[in-house]
């Protein structure tokens, strides 16, 4: 059996106390700033040249956290004003108008700061790794021979490319909500139905590798939906219910358990349906029996830092040995 | 109600395959191919993120456990060598991603033409991902970026007329960007198969554009200014990056 091969492999997180000693304002990472502020300068942080923009539209310091605030500020004192001196009436009335126009077009804003963020994403990636590396890249620039093929969750904090360290030419990555591999349907699922056969027939992928994740909001609607035939959506639920097998399995077995730790165990069991589905594909089923083709489960935990791996076995039953 | 086989009927296909791959499995899992392991690549990656990242900022990281809050919907090619989070830099929390062969978004709610049976839902992969981000998430970016050398592109372009399919899959999908390549084909049908095919590359973006506002959350954001509708081109050949917008600004009216 293939149970020995498979490294069922688990890492853990440090002690928390040890993770807190290294937190300190000034060793704040680009990527704290990003998050909680995309507006901030990380070039400051980064130590990035900053990109030699067009002149901007808007007054760049406008900031929309505090802008609000700042704006009914003014719009407040000019009107105070306007009852003091009844002669600037003309005068106030103008201005209270400037600066409410000027309030209505944040997207402007959004605009320019989405704008900035993209630019200097990619200027970073030329910089630090696209002109450093040109081995590398020219090579890519001529063909794709990824050994992985990778389905991820479409969440924010689970990219492959962080989590696994993927560089460019690795894997073949398809995202979608909750990492679901649907069965084989021409019909219905043609966009990975798509990615799986051109990993796997054109790219001829080894190892196709389906990453679940904690706190997973596609597994939470899996496990809350009623699925009455009365959809509250107008994609989720027909997405997910692909999972309802996993759904089904965790009820009967962890019935009586809280509803966050029910989630968890979807989220892995979830994995191992679509594990099952990718055998509807003949041509996974025949990479798999000619041994050119493995399939993995792995599941991402992002509140305690761990990471596990499983192989194609995991959650059967146990063999039928005689 | 689950109209997909269970697990536990697919089972005994498992272990009839498992028993075919028999003793040769430590092969394929550990060591199949000259020295690469692919476990150990997994694990060592892990681990790198891990050391260099998730434990060295555990601020940011523990923010992120309670909640998402991305800006940016993202699609891109699923193509190894187009990683936005490499290329756009985008860090853990900044972008809500689908991936997928050409990066392509279908219209909303397509339908299958079987009569016989209920109208079944196309899509719904790319819907749920786009209903998710906008709708619940509320991002104010929607970004899909095409690039060169796609090979999903080439074969949209290479498709045979009469609408017959050599692939189980492939083939129907990558027709959703049929328009664009009759665009290309219309308005430069001059140039060679590999300037159309870069044509097409960046036409099927705007066509992705034009796709996401059938959903009825983008309209209603775009209309109320919170979204923005952008598409992107990332050159891998010579190391460059376009950007651009879909603007739907209405003109004052004309009095006549």
């Amino acid at each position: 059996m293939s149970t020995a091969s498979i490294n069922n492999w688990c890492l853990t997180s440090v002690s928390q106390a040890q993770s807190s000693l290294i937190k300190s304002s000034t060793l704040r990472p680009s990527i704290v700033a990003r998050l909680n502020s995309p507006a901030s300068p990380p070039s400051l942080i980064r130590n990035d040249p900053v990109f030699a923009a067009p002149a901007p539209i808007i007054n760049p310091n406008w900031r929309e956290d505090m802008a609000n605030q700042s704006y009914e500020e003014a719009i407040e004192a000019l009107k105070k004003l306007l009852k003091e001196k009844e002669d600037l009436k003309p005068v106030a009335a103008a201005k209270v108008e400037q600066i409410t126009a000027q309030l209505q077009t944040p997207s402007d804003t959004k605009a320019f700061d989405s704008v900035e963020r993209i630019k200097e994403g990619f200027i970073h990636f030329k910089r630090e790794k696209y002109e450093k590396n040109p081995a590398l890249y020219s090579e890519l620039a001529k063909g794709q021979s990824p050994k992985y093929m990778v389905f991820a969750c479409s969440d924010s904090r689970v990219c492959p490319s962080h989590v696994l360290d993927f560089q460019p030419g690795e894997a073949f990555v398809v995202r979608n909500v909750a990492n679901i591999v649907p069965p084989y349907d021409q019909t219905k699922y043609a966009g990975v139905g798509a990615a799986v056969e051109y990993a796997v027939l054109h790219l001829k992928v080894s190892n196709i590798v389906v990453i679940g994740h904690s706190a997973c909001g596609g597994i939470k609607g899996l496990m809350s939906f009623p699925f009455d035939g009365n959809n509250s959506t107008d994609f989720i639920e027909d997405w997910v219910k692909i999972g309802i097998p996993a759904k089904s399995k965790v009820l009967t077995e962890h019935g009586d358990k809280p509803f966050g730790d029910q989630c968890t165990y979807c989220e892995k069991e979830a994995v191992n349906v679509s594990l099952s589905n990718l055998l509807t594909y003949p041509f996974v089923r025949e990479g798999l029996v000619n041994k050119t083709l493995a399939l993995k489960g792995g599941y991402y935990d992002f509140v305690n830092g761990s990471f596990e791996l499983w192989g194609l076995d995991f959650g059967l039953s146990p063999p039928l040995s005689v | 109600m689950a109209m997909q086989s269970s697990p536990e009927v697919l089972n005994p296909e498992m272990k009839k395959l498992l028993r075919e791959k028999g003793e040769a499995d430590k092969e394929v899992d550990g060591h199949g191919h000259d020295c690469f392991d692919p476990v150990e690549r997994i694990i060592k990656g892990f681990i790198h993120f891990k050391t260099s990242k998730f434990d060295k900022y555990p601020e940011c990281f523990s923010e992120l456990a309670k909640g998402q809050h991305p800006k940016f919907l993202v699609f891109a090619c699923s193509d190894s060598r187009v990683s936005p989070s490499h290329v756009l830099d985008f860090q853990p929390g900044e972008a809500f991603m689908a991936r997928n062969i050409a990066n392509m978004v279908p219209a909303f709610n397509q339908f299958d033409d079987i009569v016989d049976f209920a109208a079944q839902l196309r899509y719904s992969c790319v819907g749920a991902t786009i209903e998710y981000a906008v709708a619940n998430l509320q991002v104010e970016n929607v970004l899909v970026i095409g690039h060169s050398r796609c090979g999903g592109i080439k074969r949209l372009m290479s498709l045979p007329d009469d609408g017959s399919n050599y692939y189980d899959f492939i083939d129907d999908w990558v027709r959703i960007g049929l328009p664009a390549k009759a665009k290309v084909k219309r308005e430069h049908p001059d140039l060679s198969f590999e300037q159309q095919t870069a044509l097409c590359e960046r036409e099927s973006v705007n066509l992705s554009l034009v796709n996401l506002l059938t959903y009825p959350y983008v309209q209603r954001a775009v209309q109320d200014g919170t979204l923005a509708l952008r598409g992107g081109y990332y050159d891998f050949v010579n190391g460059k990056f376009e950007l651009w917008e879909l603007k739907t600004d209405i003109t004052p009216p004309i009095v006549i």
